[in-house]
């Protein structure tokens, strides 16, 4: 496949253990994932999944002591090979990434405007022209009074509105793949819903692809294309949103489905899944899901999995054949569809 | 119907403005009723001031006006003394969303427990150690867990012990202030399932705040639904989510991401 905007391939990251960092303990370990362009892909995984640390890595952008190997490659150009000047262009051109807490990613002492026109600036457009184009990007975002706005401090913002205009500063540059690392988590679900659309609004109108990131299955797979479903480091299944709701081939997407309440019908108990979520290097022998699965069998001890290619996408399971279409999704026990 | 456990009569809480900025007003003269063994919802957004009601019930925040009344006497929350504070403890404990913060990380999970047990009420046979293995058990975990301290419990396990701190003093309600809301999917269904029967099996009410109408659905059964301190909607849970006669409420239930789902934005301004 070389048609891919991005493609990651075999992508592992270690971070240094203890604290000499002697030993080192991976977090991430094999992805592969590509995104074609203005598609989107959802990357779901609880805590430790490594879901955040693969996004990083696109945009090479590691905390000191982080290693990462494999390969990242993005229009053409290998990430993890770039000198700086060409990384910084790319960071600034042509990707762009979100976070949950916007708080936490833009000056708190200078306006909200300041903080928007400056990469305009930076790559030789007038203040005048800068604040001409992102007052009408602030609208594309639901900020009809985009000049007061950009005279306000960002603590003036509510948290919808601040990840609002941090959307804004992120397709400013016209990027073409945006890395979206649970921009709603933080927000109301009224506020998520308008987010949400306004991602897929920008998404349709500047060919935008999209990386999203997020622990809601449900959520991934109604807004985005395609959906892969991450474990302890490892992507364990991958196909379209749409199939992945109906025919999940993975215990652990299927558990993740049926394990959220629902907002039709009541369970006496909820079906769980047991023990804890785990990261990559808590990952004993052989499939790193088994101990927590209800379809584990020795032979799921013994070797790990690989990702494999199946009808309509692919599932790391020893087991997924003989449990196709057996597996319960979301959409029993009537959802209204 | 029988006596209400607690009752809450046009509560209020307003909160002084800022250098020249206008009052708050928090919480808009709310009123509700808890039944005993019951478990009732307060739904609502940020800046819906249900979080503030909780505040109010367990004291940690004096109502500006109306009453708090627990099994018929009226409770005076915000008396700061010594003995009003522990008969309040023992009727009324609070379960907050992030069990990082609202446990000694200093205390091994043994001393968190033991001191909430030390205001339970009455002499009980068993000993301490056999009081905190008790407590542990009934929420999921094991005795090994009592010498450790918060920081080396996953999440999960951190608010089953805040849930047994809860739980020490065998109080008539628990107040779930977004418990479930921080953990992970698979843990909060284990959380959710063990509230469930720790209700059934204790007769324990609940006042659950939460904005998640799916958890709501599933834990709760009636909700009090507010909006920028006020009361929109009240009623049966299965009522309120599948008749909602609040447009408000209909406006929460279509953003909850579901298959088939597509979110939308609404056409007015954003504040």
């Amino acid at each position: 496949m070389t048609d891919a905007l991005l493609q990651v391939s075999d992508l592992t990251i270690t971070v240094p253990a203890g604290e000499y960092g002697a030993d080192r303990r991976p977090v991430v370990s094999g992805v592969n994932l590509q995104i074609g362009a203005g598609e989107a892909l959802g990357l779901v995984g609880e805590s430790g999944s490594g879901k955040s640390m693969t996004a990083r890595a696109v945009m090479r952008l590691f905390a000191p002591g982080v290693q990462a190997t494999g390969t990242v490659v993005f229009d053409g150009c290998e990430v993890f090979a770039m000198e700086d000047d060409q990384l910084r262009l790319l960071r600034a051109h042509r990707i762009a990434m979100i976070f949950q807490d916007p708080r936490a990613h833009i000056n708190p002492v200078r306006t909200v405007g300041a903080f928007l026109i400056e990469g305009l600036c930076a790559s030789g457009v007038s203040t005048r022209d800068a604040e001409r184009r992102v007052t009408s990007l602030l609208a594309e975002v639901g900020i009809s009074d985009g000049s007061r706005r950009m005279a306000q401090l960002p603590h003036e913002l509510s948290g919808g509105l601040l990840q609002r205009v941090m959307i804004a500063s992120a397709v400013a540059m016209d990027p073409d793949l945006l890395l979206a690392d649970e921009p709603t988590t933080a927000l109301d679900v009224t506020t998520q819903s308008e987010v949400m659309a306004i991602l897929a609004q920008l998404r349709t109108e500047r060919g935008l692809a999209l990386l999203f990131i997020t622990h809601d299955l449900e959520l991934a797979a109604a807004t985005c294309d395609s959906t892969a479903v991450m474990y302890a480091g490892s992507i364990v299944e991958r196909q379209s949103s749409r199939q992945l709701l109906t025919h999940p081939y993975h215990p652990y997407s299927s558990g993740l489905m049926v394990s959220r309440p629902d907002l039709d019908v009541v369970r006496q108990r909820l079906p769980v899944i047991e023990g804890q979520p785990i990261a990559a290097f808590e990952a004993g022998e052989g499939c790193a899901f088994a101990p927590r699965c209800g379809y584990s069998q020795p032979a799921c001890l013994a070797t790990t999995p690989a990702l494999v290619a199946v009808q309509g996408g692919e599932v790391a399971c020893h087991r997924a054949s003989e449990l196709q279409g057996q597996l319960p999704t979301a959409m029993e026990g009537g959802g209204d569809v | 119907m029988s006596e209400p456990l607690l009752k809450v009569d046009d509560l209020r809480k307003v909160f002084p403005g800022r250098r020249g900025h206008d009052d708050v007003v928090a919480v808009d003269g709310v009123s509700f009723e808890l039944a005993p063994g019951e478990s009732l919802a307060i739904v609502g957004e940020s800046g819906s001031g249900k979080t503030t009601i909780a505040r109010m019930l367990v004291g940690l925040e004096r109502p500006t006006s109306g009453s708090i009344a627990m099994g018929g006497a009226i409770l005076d929350v915000s008396s700061r003394r010594a003995k009003d504070r522990r008969a309040r403890a023992r009727r009324l404990q609070m379960v907050f969303q992030d069990p990082y913060s609202s446990l000694d990380r200093l205390q091994t999970v043994e001393q968190i427990l033991s001191d909430a047990l030390s205001l339970a009420p009455d002499a009980v046979r068993e000993s301490r150690a056999e009081q905190v293995r008790i407590l542990l058990t009934s929420v999921g975990l094991h005795e090994r867990h009592s010498r450790m301290r918060p920081g080396g419990l996953s999440g999960g396990q951190r608010q089953r012990v805040a849930i047994a701190r809860a739980l020490a003093v065998k109080p008539d309600v628990v107040v779930l202030d977004e418990a479930v809301a921080a953990l992970d999917v698979s843990i909060q269904a284990q959380v959710l399932n063990l509230l469930k029967e720790i209700r059934e099996t204790t007769g324990t009410a609940y006042l659950f705040i939460s904005h998640d109408l799916a958890v709501v659905n599933q834990v709760s059964d009636r909700c009090v639904v507010m909006r920028q301190g006020r009361v929109v909607e009240q009623g049966t849970t299965a009522e309120v989510l599948h008749h909602p006669q609040d447009s408000y409420t209909q406006q929460l239930r279509d953003a909850v991401p579901r298959p088939g789902w597509s979110p939308t934005r609404s056409a007015e301004a954003p504040r």
